[in-house]
């Protein structure tokens, strides 16, 4: 049952074959047993779900349940929970009790979804790898001494492993699209302003999208439906109409034109990986695609685009970390700047620091010129996404140039752990939805695809995805250990 | 563009960097570290420098949109400052006075 889809375990319990209490019961007692090996929760909240479970049953058997009714799922803690501790994986909140709900949180509870707790992820969201968590690395469930990628990595391994049905994740340069790729998951990473980031702690606001994580397309779908639409209450919400994302799941691909941006095959990919895709464009073009090979030579500069832009507006969110209004204070201040500058330096981990340090340079006056620039090569980046989107309908590509890498390979240099976000940072930065979906396996290790499309484009990205699923079964696989 | 005294990256110049972002001095093995990453953005950023950009404008925003809460635009901010100073319940030459919170 563990392994369940969303779809099914949602029929099984209208069909009171088996109860959300019993599924809850059963996920919580897998995360006690599991979850000290994977470190994919940083907090379980058990009474919460069981009170959740039964008024899910209680709302099925009144007739009136939808889809996501009942079905556990876990928040990644970087969505404040009302009452319930949201780390962020760092230091600096581990004493955080939000106030109030995230929109995500509270539009997933009216679906009556049960909250089985909060998942590991990188500190501040800031990491590949999850690796840079206070509370210590999320494993991979597929190879125990791998990473299960990041920032998102918690939700994935929590998915992944069968403690949880699906997730929420959120992703800036990939920390939704590159966990799912290493743990052999669905991610989605809609289109910036689809989903609402109230409530979502800010990492970088240009970039930072939720969405969901899911086994399959169709699950993800179902997630999709409950998270996406406009939020008064964050001013970059977009409104723009909500489609059912079901709906056109099994529409057929046939005249579909699929691009193939060379830079993104070149020798950054591992060969196997690029054998893997290469089967992939084989299988969509029997489900009737057409192939189009594209260029995205602006895409070269993604990486030092993204780390700039975002180092720079993480700088200016984490201003607000200042050991006074909430978060960890240090002991014994001398002065009001001694507790500003010991709460930040022993509240912020290495990485946050290190990005900090490169936003406070970036935005300073003898370099805010280098600032601009990178949002100017910006728009010639999404100039060229929207010229490349006039002649195909989606791209194709990688999720990650390599599977799952060990822990601690990378995390000395950190500047070699951001080329494994080199696939998925321009997507962001454009501010396009794409969709990371499992392409194959490499020495026992999950490969991603990338699916990206034109803004507001997920019910079409799914329903490719979708198909490309019916027609292959590396989704159904599971872990061996579990 | 300036390229000021960014091609190298000084332990005086990253000491200026921790003061300006409010974080104390690194362990010697983060300081390490963080010069060298700190001199490969720059230098990475100087690289992008040499793009040409056809004069276009740096993105505000990854799509059009409207401002829901404000007009778009710069204004003027009224002084409130004889509002503020009636709520305070005591002052000193003008200025708040707060409780001591740290000895």
């Amino acid at each position: 049952m563990s392994f369940q889809t969303i779809s099914r375990l949602s029929k099984a319990l209208r069909e009171k074959a088996i109860s959300s209490v019993e599924v809850t019961q059963a996920c919580l007692e897998r995360i006690e047993q599991l979850n000290p090996t994977l470190n994919s929760l940083i907090t379980v909240t058990p009474d919460q779900a069981l009170e959740a479970a039964r008024a899910a049953d209680e709302q099925i058997a009144s007739g009136s349940a939808h889809i996501l009714t009942g079905i556990p799922i876990v928040h990644k803690d970087n969505f404040c929970t009302q009452g319930i501790k949201t780390t962020c994986a760092s230091k600096m909140l581990s004493n955080f009790i939000p106030p109030y709900d995230a929109t995500v949180v509270t539009k997933l509870k009216a679906a009556g979804a049960v909250m089985l707790g909060k998942a590991n992820m990188d500190e501040f969201a800031m990491g590949g790898s999850n690796e840079t968590s206070y509370y210590g690395p999320a494993k991979n469930p597929w190879d125990l001494a791998r990473v299960p990628g990041g920032s998102s990595g918690g939700s994935a391994a929590a998915v992944a492993a069968g403690l949880a049905f699906g997730a929420t994740g959120t992703d800036t340069g990939g920390s939704i699209r590159q966990p799912a790729a290493f743990c052999n998951l669905v991610g989605l990473k809609p289109t910036y302003g689809r989903v609402s980031r109230y409530g979502m702690v800010a990492f970088a606001s240009s970039l930072d999208q939720a969405g969901p994580i899911a086994r399959t397309v169709e699950d993800a779908a179902y997630l999709l439906n409950s998270l996406a639409g406009l939020d008064l209450s964050d001013s970059t919400s977009m409104d723009h109409g909500i489609p059912d994302y079901t709906a056109t799941l099994n529409n057929p691909l046939t005249g579909l034109t699929i691009g193939i941006p060379a830079e993104f095959f070149e020798e950054d990919l591992n060969t196997e990986v690029g054998q893997c895709l290469e089967e992939a464009i084989r299988i969509y073009q029997r489900l009737g695609a057409h192939i189009k090979k594209v260029h995205l030579k602006h895409t070269a500069n993604g990486i030092t685009l993204y780390y700039l832009i975002a180092s720079a507006e993480c700088a200016s969110n984490l201003g607000r970390y200042d050991g006074i209004r909430y978060g960890y204070r240090c002991a014994s201040p001398k002065s009001l700047e001694d507790l500003y500058n010991r709460s930040r330096s022993e509240g912020f981990g290495p990485e946050v620091k290190r990005r900090i340090l490169v936003g406070t340079h970036i935005l300073s006056a003898d370099a805010y010129a280098y600032y601009l620039k990178a949002q100017t090569v910006r728009t010639l980046l999404i100039q060229e996404f929207a010229q490349v989107f006039e002649t195909v309908d989606v791209l194709l590509s990688p999720t990650t140039p390599a599977p799952a890498f060990k822990l601690g390979e990378k995390m000395d240099d950190p500047l070699n752990m951001y080329l494994a976000d080199i696939y998925t940072v321009t997507v962001s930065l454009a501010g396009l939805p794409a969709i990371s979906l499992p392409a194959g396996f490499v020495g026992g290790l999950p490969v991603g695809q990338q699916l990206i499309g034109p803004a507001f484009s997920e019910a079409r990205l799914l329903n490719i995805a979708h198909g490309y699923q019916q027609a292959t079964d590396w989704h159904t696989r599971v872990p061996g250990v579990f | 563009m300036t390229e000021t005294a960014l091609n190298t990256l000084s332990s005086s110049h990253l000491a200026d960097l921790l003061a300006r972002a409010k974080l104390t001095t690194l362990s010697e093995d983060e300081e390490a570290l963080d010069k060298s990453y700190l001199a490969a953005m720059i230098a990475s950023a100087m690289r992008i420098d040499s793009i040409a950009d056809d004069h276009l404008q740096p993105t505000t925003h990854a799509f059009e949109v409207e401002q829901r809460m404000r007009d778009d635009a710069v204004t003027d901010t009224e002084d409130h400052r004889e509002i503020y100073q009636r709520l305070m319940p005591t002052m000193v030459h003008g200025l708040y006075t707060v409780p001591v919170v740290i000895e």
